[in-house]
């Protein structure tokens, strides 16, 4: 296992190399000076032309790439061309928000979700089955900032039981954790629901029962174990897609996380914070999938790294 | 007895008369004031601000020689007085004395042949270098007289400088924080920095010792919320105590509101929203064509139905409150003039007009607007195919002149006719540097040119008139509306008012809470 947690550590570097550099091409390829961005409507090229000088940016395209790869091998991505502000700072001081986010939106999505598919599965063709499920289909359509403005009206707004938007205490969290864990959770409901109906049309489930195990154990026991390689599959996926911004949730409640500053510097084709965010959000999928596939041998006995 | 009862009685009538105007006028000090803005402002450093947002949390911690007064009247600031010479070169600047850094320093004219300079040294990477290319030479004869020289006479140049880049900063704090200065600012402006959590608040506090008297308020939150229509419902529950960013779909109830009618402001913003025509194009290098298309464009129907007059019917390119501004009436919408014209430019009822593209950046706005030309030019024989295009890509687009119609909208960076005519017209400032229709015409280079010298009064803007309607009768651009600056506050925020540049100018120094 060690072994393989080393390879597959060693394989993320070319891996992190080759997005860097797919990266740095493609903001080159995309049309926009980010530097006449910044001066606004009106940019005077004298000024333009002495900016793009100063910060190297008229240098060869390969002398600029090897700067750049040699500084963040470094651990130095760079200052921000909007901001002047070091890439690395501005993402760190985002990211307690978007962990906040995350993993509160995910708890909101694996407790409904998995609840939901469980006893859809178990009640397979009940009205709860139904309606969960329709719930669900409703869950995985509804466009991300009309739950959230809806959301923020009824409780925000009308009802004013909780912050309308900002970042602050628990009572922040709970409106853009529900309109960002309604989708996953959907999704997570449907996944387990089928996923947890195939288990249980398995022989050893048949076997347990025959053995005379109490329903509650086959089900808890036996046939959630297996269901879970595909749920855990799901949530590190999930786990992963929010931890790199979720930036409608993110601009309707006023959340300072990374999705906003991503989205605003490939806006302003802010170069450095745009493949800061990128290996920002390679590193976090890298490490989603090897902790994913790590967890199926625990998961699964069956399943072993050499 | 009598007389003594008649002083008596006059004297509680008087008193009677003025008290409730002295109680209800006595400001009060205390409070947070509390607003939003749209975006997480860049940077606070006065060298590098280029957006309203940045400048409206900047200017509360920094001051300037001089700024606008609620009427665009340059008053003094840190200049006391000032006095320029006869040829309009040399300005000299007499400045206060006991001017404190909030780092407790004295502003000296020194600071400000520093913070000029570093504006101008490319080292500092300023955005705004070019505001200073005028400039010959900034000195300091003595600790409390600063003097520019200019290297020709420039009208405007008194107008120019409350503009941020101009604003002092202290030496001693920009060296030891380096490129962090523009997130810890240190000004000598009414407010000090305290805090900025990014894309979430900036706190600052009143300056105590600020020269020209503390500010009412304690604090100024300002929070940042992208959406505009979660800021109106922050509002609307108490949560800001006003707000700029009222968006049109809004305005309606908001205005219907007892509750909010009488605390809206309005004022007229100087700035033009227009679509340009690259006059170097074929079939746009004919007067007669774009003129034709200037005339078919239902200007009423876009402020009313679309913007729901939250903007005005643009009468010229100039917008009211400019020095020159004449007061014209609005462009016809007329499609039978539109159809003539395009008849004696050779195509009758638009036969053998290629198909011209009316490009734009993604907008919802600009996309019902661009649509709604669309359709007006095909009721007159011209087809259009609408482009659209992200900010920079489209930026980039007609910097080159790669398009043939296309949307902006100029706001002043400065209110002088100059900020208009000569940079968004003149021939030698083609492409990136404001005029974005390739026009050119000798006589309206020669005006504007002329004009940027002479001295501010009439004589100056009656060359600015007759560019004007050089310009109109041209029609390198199809002017739309002009923009109407807005606020929204609470009943309780009192003294809040702003310049004609907008609400960022507003002076929070002066609002009270009367709660």
């Amino acid at each position: 296992m060690t072994n393989y947690i080393i390879r597959r550590l060693l394989l993320t570097i070319p891996t992190l190399i080759g997005i860097i550099t797919i990266t740095f091409l493609l903001m080159y390829v995309v049309p926009g000076d980010p530097i006449r961005i910044l001066m606004g409507q009106r940019g005077d090229p004298a000024t333009i032309a002495m900016i793009r000088k100063q910060m190297g940016l008229d240098d060869p395209l390969p002398v600029q790439y090897f700067r750049f790869l040699t500084n963040v091998l470094r651990g130095d991505f760079g200052r921000s061309y909007a901001t002047n502000r070091p890439v690395l700072s501005e993402i760190l001081t985002r990211f307690p928000a978007t962990l906040k986010l995350a993993l509160a939106s995910m708890l909101v999505a694996s407790v409904i979700g998995l609840s939901a598919g469980i006893i859809s599965a178990t009640r397979q063709y009940s009205l709860f089955d139904y309606s969960s499920m329709v719930v669900a289909l409703m869950g995985v359509s509804a466009p991300v900032f009309w739950v959230g403005l809806l959301l923020m009206w009824v409780f925000g707004y009308t009802l004013g039981w909780l912050p309308i938007s900002g970042y602050g205490n628990i009572s922040y969290l709970i409106l853009p954790a529900i309109t960002l864990g309604i989708r996953p959770a959907a999704y997570i409901a449907r996944m387990t629901r089928s996923s947890f109906l195939e288990v249980l049309r398995q022989d050893y489930i048949r076997t347990a029962r025959a053995k005379g195990l109490p329903e509650r154990r086959v089900i808890y026991i036996h046939a959630m174990r297996n269901t879970l390689i595909t749920v855990v599959t799901i949530l590190g996926m999930e786990l992963a897609s929010l931890l790199s911004g979720a930036v409608l949730t993110e601009t309707i409640f006023a959340w300072p996380g990374i999705g906003r500053l991503s989205v605003d510097a490939i806006i302003k084709r802010d170069h450095p914070m745009v493949q800061g965010t990128v290996l920002f959000t390679a590193i976090i999928f890298i490490f989603a999938n090897l902790i994913v596939d790590i967890s199926y041998a625990f998961l699964d006995p069956r399943i072993r790294y050499e | 007895m009598k007389r003594f009862l008649g002083v008596l009685l006059v004297l509680s009538l008087l008193v009677a008369l003025f008290q409730p105007i002295g109680m209800g006028a006595t400001k009060k000090y205390g409070g947070v004031l509390r607003t939003a803005v749209t975006s997480d402002p860049p940077t606070l450093d006065p060298a590098q601000i280029t957006d309203t947002t940045s400048d409206m949390v900047a200017r509360q911690i920094f001051d300037g020689l001089v700024d606008y007064d609620e009427n665009l009247k340059i008053v003094p600031v840190i200049a006391k007085n000032w006095s320029i010479s006869k040829d309009g070169k040399v300005y000299t600047f007499n400045l206060r004395q006991g001017v404190k850094f909030h780092n407790g320093r004295e502003v000296t004219a020194e600071d400000f042949v520093y913070s000029w300079k570093r504006v101008m040294d490319p080292a500092t990477k300023s955005k705004r270098a070019n505001f200073m290319e005028d400039i010959a030479k900034v000195e300091a004869p003595s600790k409390y007289v600063f003097r520019v020289t200019l290297k020709e006479p420039r009208g405007y140049f008194l107008q120019m400088l409350p503009y941020s880049c101009f604003w002092v900063v202290p030496k001693e704090e920009v060296e030891k924080l380096g490129p962090d200065f523009g997130s810890k600012p240190v000004g000598s402006g009414p407010f000090k920095f305290v805090s900025w959590t990014h894309d979430d608040k900036v706190i600052l506090e009143a300056n105590k010792d600020y020269f020209a008297g503390r500010p009412y308020v304690d604090r100024l939150e300002i929070r940042i919320i992208p959406d505009e229509t979660v800021a109106i419902m922050e509002f609307e529950k108490g949560n800001l105590d006003w707000y700029e960013n009222v968006p049109p779909s809004e305005l309606d109830r908001l205005k219907s509101d007892p509750k909010w009618k009488d605390n809206i402001i309005e004022k007229p913003e100087l700035g033009t929203y227009y679509i340009g025509m690259n006059c170097q194009k074929p079939p746009l290098n004919n007067k007669l064509v774009r003129k034709a298309i200037s005339y078919a464009i239902n200007r009423e129907q876009i402020v009313k139905v679309i913007m729901r007059d939250s903007v005005m019917i643009a009468t010229g390119i100039l917008p009211p409150g400019i020095p020159g501004y004449s007061k014209r009436p609005p462009i016809p919408y007329d499609p039978e003039k539109a159809k003539r014209l395009l008849k004696q430019a050779g195509y009758p009822d638009g036969k053998g007009l290629p198909t011209l593209e009316l490009a734009f950046n993604k907008s919802a706005t600009h996309q019902r607007i661009c649509e709604a030309i669309q359709s007006d030019l095909k009721k007159v024989g011209i087809n259009v195919e609408l482009v659209q295009m992200d900010w920079a890509q489209y930026l980039e687009k007609v910097d080159r002149g790669e398009t043939q119609l296309f949307r902006l909208g100029w706001i002043a960076d400065y209110p002088d006719a100059d900020n208009f005519l000569w940079v968004l017209f003149n021939s030698k400032n083609w492409g990136p540097g404001g005029n974005g229709a390739y026009y050119k015409n000798p006589t309206v280079d020669e005006l504007t040119d002329k004009a940027k010298i002479m001295v501010p009064g009439a004589a100056r803007n009656s060359l600015y008139k007759r560019a004007e309607a050089i310009i109109l009768d041209d029609a390198p651009w199809a002017p739309i509306y002009f923009y109407i600056s807005r606020a929204i506050k609470q009943p309780y925020v009192m003294d809040f008012d702003f310049s004609g540049m907008g609400p960022f100018t507003a002076k929070l120094e002066k609002v009270w809470l009367d709660k």
